[in-house]
């Protein structure tokens, strides 16, 4: 073998090798998150699902208050995220050589990739903080559910207007000819044709904030009890696994693992299902 | 009837002037928030400021900045060549419907909340990694400053590093990826014509999409640099200028998330003021990498 196909062969090894080691972290995690996590699930299948957490020493709780608190924080964010994003992105794919569309565009880019910690920062100073806040509610869930909806808002509008720009101008040019009001071609015509791309950015942005924990630790602080106001702090799933993986206590470390499990699957079938609305799309189904 | 026309249009630009007002938004509440502090402490000061100490009410970010460039770097470090590595052998060594497999598995990766990478740093690979690797450099490389410690420890910069790394190899891949599709057959073509080996032929490959790396790898960078509670449940949490890789430290982001919820008063505004710097740093980072892109859209990116 010549040198020059030895040095190609060890290339290609290296690059094999760095596919590897890729794969092995994220099967380590998977591996201790079903059989850590599985393992408490599997001995208490109801309590893990409708208890709240213990305190360590007692034994046993679930995470039934932060799979509820969860609920609660991300509805209220789709609620303020999706419409807003929605209505940002017809207008940046309808008016798509605007200043504002433009502008629009830019400074989504900015934000898809904005520190989510200064989110979180930017709403406690404003919202609930007891000297500079309007509301001045102190840590609160509602202000974690803003936080999370302005984290949303600009990965909602940049998929809704993807969907937008694949319907043909032909769609457009009709639903004129026929005398329809741009309100009408937007919402009874356009918005339909592209149900699935819709549905799809809706699906992205909230993978997107179903796993956010530093938003949530900077507006709504730590809770461990049942979500009681929106103006009180209030548990959530990835707070919880923060909290109980810093623990020292073993049964709150394998109830993270257990969480960690729900997470995970919770958002694997989020992404999933995008996936399969995103198909549609393409295939007109 | 024209205004009705046009009144539907102009409720949608509403909304999109409210996405454009969000970035000038989130710098006005920054300022806002650490006003307080800004009207006590000069910034300057603040930005160079050696200590951060609570007690004796210091508030310096330069141990913060210190430890946010020097995790953030590393994780690029160990990133890079991993990233461009898979990313070559996914597009150009791999059939296709393998690619495709392995592609659900860099979008798992990218899946995965953050706060799961942390509690897999904290309770698995700090643990596994100061038993082995970290105990294997201080016996054997102690010598060097970067591998001093004077106690072993799971959680130090090279774990949060290794997290890091980690969290933003998937995306670098699948950026990485994209740009590497762009490049035409018939260079490939021509090259492979030329009798270059296979390796010869991604070299040339390669060189065609540099600023398309250097992009994303920016990119890349900077999510290593917003990245919070990752970071903070593994890089042991004490503030220090130690060159040691296996001492802890601190970052702008893990100094706001530790301290945030309980912080008052002048503390609070400084801690934002670190929001400030971390503001800037991670903005100007996004956009150099999209100053870049721009000009590739000119380019091979058409």
């Amino acid at each position: 073998m010549s040198l020059k196909k030895l040095r190609d062969a060890l290339y290609t090894g290296l690059a094999y090798l760095s596919l590897l080691l890729l794969a092995v972290p994220l099967a380590w995690i998977l591996f201790e998150c079903i059989v850590r996590g599985g393992a408490y699930i599997l001995s208490r299948p109801v309590e893990f699902f409708t208890d709240i957490g213990r305190p360590p020493g007692v034994g046993g709780g679930g995470i039934g208050h932060a799979i509820q608190g969860s609920l609660y924080m991300l509805g209220l964010a789709l609620l303020i995220g999706v419409p807003v994003g929605m209505l940002a992105g017809i207008y940046m794919a309808e008016r798509r050589d605007s200043p504002i569309a433009k502008a629009a565009r830019f400074v989504s880019d900015i934000l898809v990739e904005f520190p989510t910690i200064l989110v979180g920062i930017v709403t406690y100073a404003f919202l609930v903080s007891k000297v500079t806040g309007l509301l001045a509610t102190g840590p609160a869930a509602f202000a974690a559910s803003f936080a999370l909806a302005m984290i949303m808002i600009p990965i909602v509008a940049r998929s809704v207007e993807t969907a937008f720009l694949t319907i043909p101008n032909e769609v457009r040019e009709g639903a004129y000819a026929l005398g329809l009001l741009d309100r009408q071609t937007v919402f009874r015509v356009l918005l339909p044709a592209v149900r699935a791309g819709v549905m799809t950015a809706v699906l992205i942005g909230l993978a997107k904030i179903a796993g956010e924990s530093a938003p949530i630790i900077v507006t709504n602080g730590i809770s461990n009890f049942w979500f009681s106001k929106w103006t009180e702090p209030a548990p959530s799933i990835p707070v919880l696994i923060y909290v109980y993986g810093l623990s020292p206590f073993k049964e709150w470390q394998a109830q993270a693992w257990a969480a960690s499990l729900i997470l995970l699957l919770l958002i694997m079938g989020v992404g999933f299902l995008a996936r399969r609305f995103t198909k549609k799309m393409w295939t007109g189904a | 009837m024209a205004a009705m026309r046009k009144s539907i249009f102009i409720l949608l630009g509403g909304f999109a002037l409210f996405l454009v007002l969000i970035l000038p938004f989130y710098l006005f509440g920054e300022l806002y928030g650490a006003s307080e502090f800004l009207s006590k402490f000069s910034f300057l000061d603040f930005i160079l400021g050696r200590e951060w100490s609570l007690p004796e009410q210091r508030y310096g970010a330069l141990q913060a900045i210190y430890g946010t460039l020097i995790t953030a770097g590393l994780a690029l470090l160990i990133a890079a060549p991993i990233s461009i590595a898979s990313a070559v052998a996914m597009s150009e060594l791999l059939p296709e419907r393998v690619s495709d497999r392995l592609g659900v598995l860099i979008d798992t990766i990218a899946a995965i909340p953050s706060v799961v990478v942390g509690l897999w740093g904290v309770l698995s690979l700090g643990p596994f990694l100061s038993n082995t690797l970290y105990r294997f450099l201080v016996e054997n490389l102690g010598f060097l400053p970067i591998f001093q410690a004077t106690m072993l420890t799971a959680y130090n910069k090279l774990t949060a590093a290794l997290v890091l790394g980690y969290m933003i190899m998937p995306f670098a891949v699948s950026v990485i990826k994209e740009n590497l599709r762009l490049v035409p057959m018939e260079i490939k073509e021509a090259a492979y014509a030329l009798g270059f080996t296979r390796w010869e032929v991604v070299r040339i490959t390669l060189s065609y999409v540099k600023p398309g790396i250097f992009a994303a790898l920016m990119l890349a960078l900077g999510r290593a640099v917003a990245e919070a509670v990752a970071v903070s449940m593994v890089i042991g949490n004490t503030c220090s200028f130690s060159v040691s890789l296996l001492e802890p430290a601190c970052t702008l982001t893990t100094l706001i998330i530790n301290n945030f919820a309980e912080a008052t008063g002048t503390e609070a505004a400084a801690l934002i003021g670190l929001g400030l710097v971390l503001f800037a740093i991670s903005t100007s980072i996004v956009l150099v990498s999209r100053l870049v892109y721009s000009k590739l859209l000119g380019g091979y990116m058409r």
